[in-house]
């Protein structure tokens, strides 16, 4: 990202997304406060990837590469500074009430800056969402809580969710392949809660996270029938990190294996009863395919910037790169994708804040609790406890469950699952015609091309391969059974 | 089904004993290599190939040499690029640098080189010309004591590794000349070795030419005179690289074929879904026309010359095949193709520079059709 003089237009703007997103500009008629702080997002988005995250991207890369277990801390500081990991609470929870569009807006600036980094402080999302999605609000105050205290006195709070096992990611996703799986973990029921025993292995964050979200069966022979969720400690006797995985990419953030032996989870931390876990881990996946979405539109952006940058300065044959036929018509071939693909994506992300988990933060009931609640109350252990009490969770939860009904959740499975591949096949894309387009000196480590080449190719693999995604697309366009497939 | 894309021809010894050594000292140590570049352990590879006459085996047998053609040693090539593309790429750029001394008649030299008995090989490599019209583009200058090379190459192969670079010079008004120069001599500077995206094992680094004198003997025929030797000593290359595509590409393949057998997923094994099976039945396809491609990149005329036009196709259609080879078997292997210990990231990383080495494909095919205007 250079400053100033950049030949893209866009570059130099506070913000594009009226420009870029057209709807936005009647979304912001009926809804102000909204569209207001989605661009507020993107601005401050834009100044922290320029000042804190370019400058630093090839040097965290290098020093993970020296060694994967370096965390760059001192940058997960600026960030919980910004409040980033914590800006999708609610502000009356102590974050900064962003919207899900407003914390894409922020996160597609820090991507196309370095995923590395915009990685290791946004993955807390998921623990969000894995909370939201049972909605007993006691397990989403004491989630959002917990983290909340700890990044306020400035312990970095890392949060992992782990549903692929060794026998395989893909079976972790899908009815049919769970229900053929083999997997190597297992929860026994023992007095009080269950007993985690087995591996999991390629789990985001795994080796620094406080608590996990783990999904396991608890009859091995019967995967889907028995998938269970379980929030698990880390400090549980048991439990280890063993192994860390030495990437391609993405070094900034950790992939580590991670063992159970004889692990105790209590009762309290089974979020999805056995015979739901496929159903927990797909509503999950049912909002954040759409964010690795983002990832593959932030990474193409970022190469791409990069290559109109590098291409308009390098001179070749008496001319600027850039002026030559070849380099407009690889270049457009990109932009022409990036363009529809940014406003499905946008789209995508304004319905989560309208129709998925997140809007029950704006239903009217939680809404009213949070608007009449003085802070200090929704954050004290009263109301935690109050609300965990039966009656009252399961009131929130079947509220819960009508605002996000099954068919909600299906639907955006099935547009997650298109947005995913078609934003990810396309970082591959562009990755593979920018490096075309600098050739051998582009490609040296100090323009940041090759970097964001080896950062892309793990976008069609994780959140499920695209193999998978095409097919829950064709399941649901077609309403085919794949208990059928010859 | 064919598990082992490779030549029909077993029966060529030459490609029996290349493809042990590959196992042997190239394989072994590809990974390592990748990871932390070991001038230590290059050299011993180098050291243990002077037996198998790889790095002599162009020159013609009335100078000692091995007097194979362009193609057989496009398909040593290949075999050693299974183990490494970038242990294969400093072979390519030595040979290349080996057709341009030869076309351009250095036989004092090439005899040398095969007759060497130091256990040391004297390694070659191939620099310039300018293709960029850069403003610092080597320039050869008449000084008092004779003529003087002044400009700059960037990331030349193997710059700090060569014993000798070929560096073709092109002059506005004298057209292109050939130049011999010793990369440890006054006047030139090889810096420091660049980090770039793939081919590790091939240091890459600019060249800095400020006043080496150029003498009689440095020159390669006649000055100005050097165009035919370019055309052959770049065909050769595009047809080395070509070659070590393939030899990528069928590590690539032969890997993501083995774990389609072993891998359950959905219910079947992943080589019993229609979907693998067609990124392995691409992947052979494009394999086995690339490697007739390159095979018979030849001249029609009957000479065994190799054809500029046919090297430039089978450069861009291999090098293009190995990338998608390569991105498509990571995909097989899922999440552990993404990581390093299993050397199939490494064969995309290498892939992507082979499509850029020693010009961009995309470049590449708007030349095929000639200047513009
Ligand atoms: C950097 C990184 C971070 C990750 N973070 C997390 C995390 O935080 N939490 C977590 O739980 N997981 C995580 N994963 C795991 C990731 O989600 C899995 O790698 C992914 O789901 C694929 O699973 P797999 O690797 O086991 O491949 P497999 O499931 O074994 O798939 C192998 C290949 O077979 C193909 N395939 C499978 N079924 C079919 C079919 N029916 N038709 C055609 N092809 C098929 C797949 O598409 C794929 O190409 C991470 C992975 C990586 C690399």
């Amino acid at each position: 990202m250079q400053e100033s003089e950049s030949i893209y237009r866009f570059m130099n703007k506070e913000t594009d997304i009226f420009e870029n997103v057209p709807i936005m500009n009647i979304l912001k008629k009926k809804f102000p406060a909204y569209v207001d702080q989605a661009v507020d997002a993107q601005r401050t988005g834009r100044k922290f990837a320029r000042e804190v995250i370019a400058p630093r991207a090839l040097e965290t890369d290098r020093r993970c590469s020296e060694d994967p277990s370096y965390v760059d801390l001192e940058f997960y500081h600026k960030a919980m500074e910004a409040q980033i990991p914590t800006s999708i609470f609610p502000k009356k929870m102590g974050g900064l009430g962003w919207s899900t569009l407003a914390f894409g807006l922020w996160g597609e600036e820090a991507i196309a800056a370095d995923i590395g980094l915009a990685a290791l402080v946004t993955f807390n999302l998921f623990a969000f969402i894995g909370a939201c999605v049972e909605f007993r609000p006691n397990v989403v105050l004491h989630i959002v809580k917990l983290i909340v205290e700890e990044e306020r006195k400035g312990n970095p709070f890392f949060f992992g969710w782990s549903i692929t096992e060794p026998s395989g990611g893909t079976d972790q996703e899908h009815p049919v392949a769970m229900a053929a799986s083999r997997p190597s973990i297992e929860a026994k029921k023992v007095k009080d809660g269950y007993l985690l025993n087995g591996t999991k292995c390629f789990c985001t964050n795994g080796d620094l996270a406080r608590l996990i979200c783990v999904n396991a069966p608890v009859d091995r022979r019967r995967p889907l029938e028995t998938q269970a969720t379980f929030l698990v400690s880390t400090d549980t006797p048991g439990f280890a990190a063993t192994r860390l995985e030495v990437k391609c990419g993405q070094k900034a953030s950790h992939t580590a294996e991670i063992n159970f032996t004889d692990v105790f989870v209590p009762e309290e931390n089974l979020w999805a009863p056995p015979g739901e876990g496929l159903r927990h881990a797909q509503e999950i996946l049912s909002a954040t395919r759409g964010a690795v979405a983002l990832i593959g539109l932030g990474l193409t952006r970022g190469v791409v910037e990069r290559t109109v940058e590098y291409a308009s300065q390098k001179k070749v044959r008496g001319h600027r790169l850039i002026d030559e036929g070849w380099v407009h018509y690889a270049l457009a071939g990109l932009m022409t994708d990036i363009l529809p693909l940014r406003t499905a994506i946008m789209n995508f992300l304004v319905a989560i804040d309208f129709m998925h988990v997140v809007r029950m933060l704006n239903n009217p009931i939680t809404d009213i609790a949070l608007k009449i609640s003085p802070a200090k109350l929704i954050n004290s252990d009263l109301v935690e406890q109050l609300s965990g009490l039966g009656p009252v969770a399961s009131v929130v939860k079947s509220i819960k469950n009508k605002v996000v009904s099954a068919e909600t959740v299906d639907n955006f499975l099935r547009h997650g699952s298109a947005v995913k591949p078609a934003a990810s096949d396309l970082a591959m894309r562009a990755v593979s015609v920018c490096a075309d387009i600098v050739g051998l000196e582009g490609l040296t480590r100090k323009h940041g091309i090759e970097k964001i080449f080896r950062d892309a190719k793990v976008t069609q693999i994780y959140e499920g391969p695209n193999q998978l995604h095409r097919l829950d697309v064709f399941e649901r366009e077609v309403g085919y059974d794949y208990r059928r497939a010859v | 089904m064919i598990t082992d894309v490779r030549f029909e021809d077993e029966a060529n010894v030459i490609r029996k004993v290349c493809r042990d050594f590959c196992r042997k000292e190239i394989e072994v140590s590809a990974l390592e290599l990748d990871a932390h570049y070991d001038l230590e352990k290059l050299r011993g590879i180098l050291v243990r190939s002077v037996e198998l006459e790889i790095l002599t085996m162009l020159i013609p047998e009335e100078y000692g040499g091995v007097g194979s053609s362009v193609l057989a040693a496009a398909q040593v090539l290949d075999e050693l690029a299974y183990g490494c593309a970038g242990v294969a790429t400093i072979f390519a750029y030595h040979l290349a640098a080996l057709v341009a001394l030869i076309e351009g008649g250095k036989e004092e030299l090439l005899k040398e080189l095969s007759a060497a008995d130091s256990p040391q090989p004297t390694m070659l490599t191939l620099a310039g010309p300018d293709m960029e019209e850069r403003e610092d583009a080597p320039q050869l200058v008449e000084a008092k004591n004779g003529l003087m090379l002044k400009g700059v190459i960037p990331l030349v192969a193997s710059a700090s590794l060569a014993d000798r670079m070929v560096v073709f010079v092109r002059e506005a008004d004298a057209g292109l000349t050939q130049v011999l120069v010793d990369p440890r001599a006054k006047g030139v500077s090889v810096q420091p070795d660049e980090e770039l995206l793939g081919l590790h094992t091939v240091p890459f680094a600019d060249v800095v030419f400020d006043g080496c004198l150029v003498g009689d003997a440095d020159l390669v025929g006649e000055r100005g005179k050097a165009e035919q030797a370019y055309k052959k000593a770049r065909a050769a290359l595009n047809v080395f690289v070509a070659a070590i595509a393939m030899g990528t590409s069928r590590l690539a393949y032969s890997r993501a074929y083995d774990y389609a057998q072993q891998r359950w997923q959905f219910g079947r094994m992943l080589v019993d879904h229609d979907e693998i099976r067609r990124m392995l039945a691409n992947m052979v396809t494009k394999i086995s026309m690339g490697t007739a491609g390159y095979s018979q990149a030849l001249k029609v005329d009957g000479t065994g010359t190799v054809s500029s036009w046919r090297s430039d196709l089978a450069k861009i259609f291999c090098t293009d095949a190995a990338l998608e080879i390569a991105v498509d078997a990571i995909q097989i292997f899922g999440g552990h193709g993404y990581m390093k210990e299993q050397g199939l990231e490494k064969i995309m990383r290498d892939a992507k520079m082979l499509q850029v080495l020693p010009e961009s494909n995309r470049y590449m095919e708007v030349q095929l059709f000639g200047a513009k205007g």
